[in-house]
């Protein structure tokens, strides 16, 4: 077998890019005012969001369609590279505000995040098992380095360790499943572990083991029910750009592994799969939706907003058709925006130390009435009120699932929860508009954080009010899954 | 003969293992994790799979046990400080539970295949296949690495210096 590296090219052409990017920024620290802290730091994240920004402009000039042995390149795993870098570069929007709080590894902190970018790009081309582990890996030893980013904290360390005990185990599960899909169907390739699956009536045991193995593997990395528990610690201990990162980049890897999982190599066999979905939906909305009643940490309790809005996925994962697949796809998107602008305006607010209690968001509307704003249209796009951009995607989710006959009484129990969510997310908006400010310091908002805020807020509003482009890209990005 | 070096060298594989959960001092069971592995590269020489038994022998029983052992001296754990096995009957459950799965899995997954013997073994097809069929997740691995390195340096500095 011969590689022809402009095919190569053509397919992973983003991770390329990103891997010269990631070694020009080592470079660049290495040269730029060699042991001081501030100077390196600032061209390293200068170059690392230039960088990012060019990468995905780029990848809307390219073409779906490239194919080969190695990986694909089709308009979903594009659609999820683009994704994926705009993530990364939201999270560099987060991490300047907080980078006066790091006292060492200033510098590295982009290089790190652009090798995770590259891990979760990879990912999405990925059309065998070899490639969807190690670029897995990737990403989450990566994440393991940047949840422990600062070793003076205990609850860094903390959030590191239990992060570091729960992705071995979830990578051991994993390749345990790899293993026995390998050994029954002889292939490590979707595409013909697809055709063992689709030739016969019933599964042999084996591989529905392993099947269930590697499901049991991305259910971590999605935050599902009862593949959750770390959640909320990591999310707690975290520097707060590494839980924004962890919020919307781990969840979405498991959300695209999940996808061609079970869309592609499952495929027609992933009817048999929809009650074991449907019950892990169900029970992570309960989880999701009751956890994150009493919480007082803000950062927990995005966790726990997390947990449920990884329910949701879930559910249109288990409806199994066409228009659910594009409703995932819409639904993170809706997530990155409001998400990343919860995450930022909590590095504001909790701007000269590591106290995320809830007090510190009380009578946001008199201290900041613009950050209030934010936050509000954040929180009830995540709560899922019309019009923001959350609601239609929660509305695209129920309506392809409600389809479904044997999933209404799911339909029915995700209404329920969405209600029941946004008592909390009320709760932060009565701490905002209701309380008296706890501590009245000014808050102080650099140029770029303001309008990395105004973005998200507008996409929110955009995209709820005009549905129309994203729902289009989302449409065309879930078809080629099912080709 | 085969079958009975198969037998000796399994039964010699469940034995360390055994007593590597069983010892109470740290050090013995990392050397009987070593013991375990040999027994393992044993096994994979009778199957022709020369290659990963030498790659068992120099990475698992070679590096990353000595690695152990350093960690435990380093951290100078006390055989006191260790119990050895308590076994509660919620583990022995999981742990039929898992090996009756086990057991059902390897019994579906039917007679080896002809020719697989050939498959695996020579260095030369691995090499091919490494840097032919898995070359992006070759490459990826040594991203991985690279980041891995940074990322331990910058924990492992002391605050304040760049």
């Amino acid at each position: 077998m011969n590689i022809d590296t402009s095919q190569l090219f053509a397919i992973f052409g983003v991770e390329s890019l990103l891997g010269l990017l990631g070694l020009v920024l080592i470079v660049t620290d290495l040269l730029v005012g060699k042991g001081r802290l501030t100077g390196p730091a600032t061209a390293v994240r200068t170059l690392a969001f230039g960088g990012l920004v060019a990468i995905f402009a780029w990848s809307f000039v390219l073409e779906p369609g490239a194919e080969g042995a190695l990986g694909t390149l089709d308009s979903f795993a594009l659609f999820f590279k683009r994704f994926f870098l705009a993530t990364a570069v939201a999270t560099l929007g987060v991490a300047a505000p907080y980078e006066d709080r790091l006292s060492a590894g200033r510098a590295e902190f982009p290089t790190l995040l652009v090798f995770t970018t590259l891990g979760m790009c990879l990912l999405s081309s990925a059309n065998d098992f070899v490639t969807l582990f190690v670029g897995l890996e990737l990403v989450t030893v990566v994440l393991f380095l940047m949840a422990a980013y600062r070793p003076q904290l205990p609850r860094s360390i903390e959030a590191g360790i239990k992060f570091v005990v729960i992705g071995a185990l979830s990578a051991a599960f994993m390749v345990y499943g790899i293993a026995f899909v390998y050994g029954t169907t002889g292939s490590f390739e979707f595409s013909q572990i697809s055709a063992v699956i689709n030739a016969q009536e019933s599964l042999p045991a084996g591989l529905k083991f392993g099947l269930l193995m590697v499901l049991v593997g991305l259910g971590f990395k999605l935050g599902a029910v009862p593949f959750h528990i770390w959640i909320p610690d990591v999310y707690q201990g975290a520097p707060t750009p590494t839980t924004a990162f962890l919020s919307v980049g781990s969840k979405a890897v498991g959300v695209v592994l999940l996808m061609r999982l079970v869309y592609t190599v499952m495929g027609p066999a992933a009817a048999q799969w929809t009650t074991v979905l449907a019950g892990l939906a169900a029970l992570t909305l309960l989880m999701g939706g009751l956890g994150a009643i009493p919480q007082t940490e803000l950062k927990r309790f995005l966790g726990y907003s997390g947990i449920s809005h990884a329910g949701f996925l879930l559910v249109a994962l288990a409806t199994h058709s066409e228009a659910s697949a594009g409703a995932i796809l819409f639904y993170v998107v809706t997530y990155l925006f409001a998400n990343m602008a919860a995450f930022l305006v909590i590095v504001i607010v909790s701007r000269t130390d590591d106290d995320n209690h809830m007090d510190r968001i009380n009578g946001l509307a008199n201290r900041s009435p613009f950050l209030a704003l934010v936050l509000t249209t954040s929180m009830l796009s995540l709560a899922g009120v019309p019009p923001f951009a959350g609601f239609f995607a929660k509305f695209m989710v129920l309506r392809a699932a409600v389809a479904e006959p044997a999933l209404v009484w799911l339909v029915a129990f995700s209404l329920l929860m969405a209600v029941t969510s946004l008592y909390y997310y009320l709760c932060i908006l009565k701490r905002i508009y209701m309380r008296d400010a706890v501590d009245t310091g000014f808050l102080e908002i650099s140029g770029g954080a303001r309008l990395l805020l105004l973005l998200c807020m507008l996409a929110v509003f955009a995209f709820g009010i005009y549905q129309q482009p994203l729902v289009q890209a989302a449409e065309a990005g879930a078809s080629s899954l099912f080709r | 003969m085969g079958d009975a070096l198969f037998y000796v060298f399994g039964a010699l594989m469940v034995l360390f293992t055994f007593l590597t959960i069983r010892a109470r001092n740290p050090v013995y069971s990392a050397i009987f994790m070593i013991l375990s592995f040999a027994s393992t590269a044993a096994l994979f020489v009778m199957l022709d799979a020369f290659l990963l038994a030498a790659v068992e022998v120099l990475v698992y029983a070679g590096a990353i046990m000595v690695l152990f052992l350093f960690v435990i001296m380093l951290i100078n754990l006390r055989a006191a400080e260790h119990d050895g096995l308590r076994v509660s009957p919620l583990v022995v459950l999981v742990a039929l539970t898992f090996l009756l799965l086990l057991g059902r899995g390897i019994a579906d997954l039917g007679p080896v295949p002809a020719g697989a013997n050939e498959l695996v073994g020579t260095p030369q097809l691995v090499a091919k296949t490494l840097f032919t069929r898995y070359v992006v997740p070759f490459e990826a691995v040594s991203i991985l690495l690279l980041s891995a390195i940074l990322g331990t340096v910058v924990l492992a500095r002391r605050s304040g210096e760049a």
